[in-house]
């Protein structure tokens, strides 16, 4: 499909909701978008808004400065994440908005992504249970839903034994963020095709990452309507991963009662057979009752004190992977249907499509131009020039 | 001991003295004479030696999920404790004596502490040579043989028909 901006049919190939998009890939306030293709931010809102249609100029323009291609503008035949719909952010105090709107946007990329691909390819059926909780804080619900699960997935008791692939077999959508939005935690949120766990590729700890998946897990069986963000909120995700991970039933017998030198070798031991950091098995340890709050306290000092709280000791360096879409890309090369097509068919940039199908966190800070306001938001769009021009044109 | 791969450590030298780093974290060498290693005096020590033991936080740790029953005095602590060098990556010093008469070694890493107050020259030390060996109690060590792993097949995926048709072409 070639088509450039001369095309007669861009006029009409454009969607507002598209901009807003391509906005918040690129970490830009309307403000900031209008002063880069020197019109008015009321301008920039109402085409965004659709009150306004630009011109054939004005989204060269607007593709110029934000480092897409025209047809990126052009609308999707159907809406696939539901208006409204909020991601579930942690630390939202510490996050701005124009972080977290560019999180989203590549979240919704990936579903883009995920929705061309699977036209030509069977993913797994989506089997995430709702299991929804009260916003109260004194009931049990978050570790009864984590049972629940566990006995709906008919999981036997022990280990997880990888969480990023027992999501991917129920269905979940689970991918890396781009390294330049690492300073947002990882996020997850429901699309109408299937759910979205959004991984942070900065933490490069296996043990957490088990953590984040699982606590993210819950999110999308707990709180599909629930307002997210809030303290209480985040307080059950996380109770619902520990008791996903490590239900108490079975590890209760086994956590340190007492903070000896043995109590750290069986911490040690825990974390390798289950699979999660010793700070979350200290943190189990209390919740359960095993130890006081002070014992408690003591061994996050002495854990600190050692490094740990930075970088624990543990035998596992890789992390775990996604394997949805890269396996799916492989199988469609191997059909030869090649990246080209399915990069065309999503209506994304190259490179986005690139970060989304890794199976690996990618590296990829030449590719970018850095140019972060105070915000630290850095666009994800936008090429060296040195390298590159923005295309006008899909080859 | 964990395995390292091939490649991931690299040399790191710190202007003049000998180093290695690994994963983000720099690793240089400093001998002492043996039973000395509770005794230096980094204010005494090269401008390097000095900058180490004087590193000062640079970023603040990663928030972890645990940290919200502590109160902002003990978080205050672990964000000092957490603090992180000017000396371009979290240093540690490894500190090696050998008695040429008896051929005791000692061999010691830590993170060393600025000591201008004559006070403990490490925030934390660790001998590499000594193991520590299992106190006897009661509780054992659980057993590992259903560990998790990150290796793991891939999510079974295959083609939509038409797809599979253009490959049986």
């Amino acid at each position: 499909m070639n088509q450039t901006v001369d095309d007669p049919t861009y006029p009409s190939l454009f969607a507002g909701e598209r901009l807003t998009l391509a906005r918040h890939l690129a970490g830009l306030r309307k403000s900031e978008l209008a002063a880069r293709v020197r019109k008015s931010g009321t301008a920039v809102a109402a085409w965004e808004s659709g009150a306004k249609r630009p011109t054939v100029t004005n989204i060269a323009e607007l593709a110029l400065g934000l480092g897409v291609t025209p047809q990126f503008f052009a609308p999707r035949g159907t809406t696939l994440v539901p208006d409204g719909i909020v991601p579930h952010f942690r630390s939202l105090r510490s996050t701005s908005q124009k972080a977290r709107d560019q999180a989203f946007a590549y979240g919704l990329v990936a579903v883009d992504i995920a929705s061309a691909i699977e036209k030509h390819v069977e993913l797994p059926i989506v089997d995430v249970p709702a299991v929804p909780v009260t916003p109260e804080d004194d009931a049990n619900e978050p570790e009864e839903a984590a049972r629940e699960l566990r006995r709906l997935w008919g999981h036997p008791a022990g280990p997880m034994k990888h969480l990023v692939r027992l999501l991917e077999q129920h269905g979940v959508l689970v991918v890396f963020s781009h390294q330049q939005t690492s300073s947002v935690d990882a996020y997850s949120f429901d699309s109408l095709g299937r759910p979205v766990v959004v991984l942070n590729p900065a933490k490069d700890d296996y043990y957490r990452q088990r953590f984040d998946a699982a606590h993210e897990l819950g999110h999308l069986v707990m709180h599909q309507d629930a307002e997210p963000g809030s303290r209480l909120i985040e307080d059950q995700a996380n109770r619902f991963a520990a008791e996903f991970l490590t239900p108490a039933a079975e590890v209760r017998g086994v956590l340190p009662t007492a903070m000896g030198a043995r109590a750290w070798d069986v911490l040690g031991a825990l974390k390798e057979q289950w699979g999660v950091s010793i700070q979350a098995l200290l943190y189990r340890a209390r919740f359960l009752g095993c130890i006081s709050d002070v014992t408690y306290r003591n061994a996050m000092v002495t854990l600190s004190q050692r490094g740990w709280r930075r970088l624990e000791p543990g035998l596992v360096t890789a992390i775990e992977q996604p394997s949805m879409l890269p396996r799916s890309v492989e199988l469609l090369e191997e059909a030869h249907i090649p990246r080209a097509t399915l990069v065309d068919q999503a209506r994304v940039p190259h490179h986005l499509f690139e970060t989304v199908v890794s199976r690996t966190p990618r590296v990829a800070e030449d590719e970018l131009v850095v140019e972060s306001d105070h915000s630290g938001v850095v666009s994800l769009l936008a090429r060296t020039t040195a390298k590159e021009t923005p295309r006008t044109s899909f080859e | 001991m964990p395995r390292v791969k091939p490649g991931t450590v690299i040399r790191s030298n710190l202007n003049g003295s000998n180093g290695w780093s690994y994963r983000g974290m720099r690793f240089i060498t400093h001998s002492v004479q043996p039973g000395d290693v509770n005794h230096i005096d980094w204010a005494q020590e090269s401008k390097t030696k000095k900058a180490v033991a004087r590193q000062q936080l640079s970023s603040p740790a990663i928030p972890t999920l645990f940290d919200n029953i502590l109160t902002p005095a003990q978080l205050a602590e672990l964000a000092a404790q957490d603090a992180l060098p000017k000396v371009g990556l979290p240093t540690f010093v490894l500190v090696h004596a050998l008695d040429r008469d008896s051929g005791d070694r000692e061999l010691v890493i830590g993170h060393s502490r600025y000591n201008e107050d004559d006070g403990a020259p490490w925030n934390w030390h660790d001998s590499l040579l000594t193991a520590h060996k299992p106190e006897t109690t009661e509780q054992p060590l659980p057993n590992r043989t259903v560990a998790p792993s990150p290796v793991a097949p891939d999510v079974p995926v295959r083609l939509r028909q038409p797809a599979a048709d253009r490959k049986a072409q």
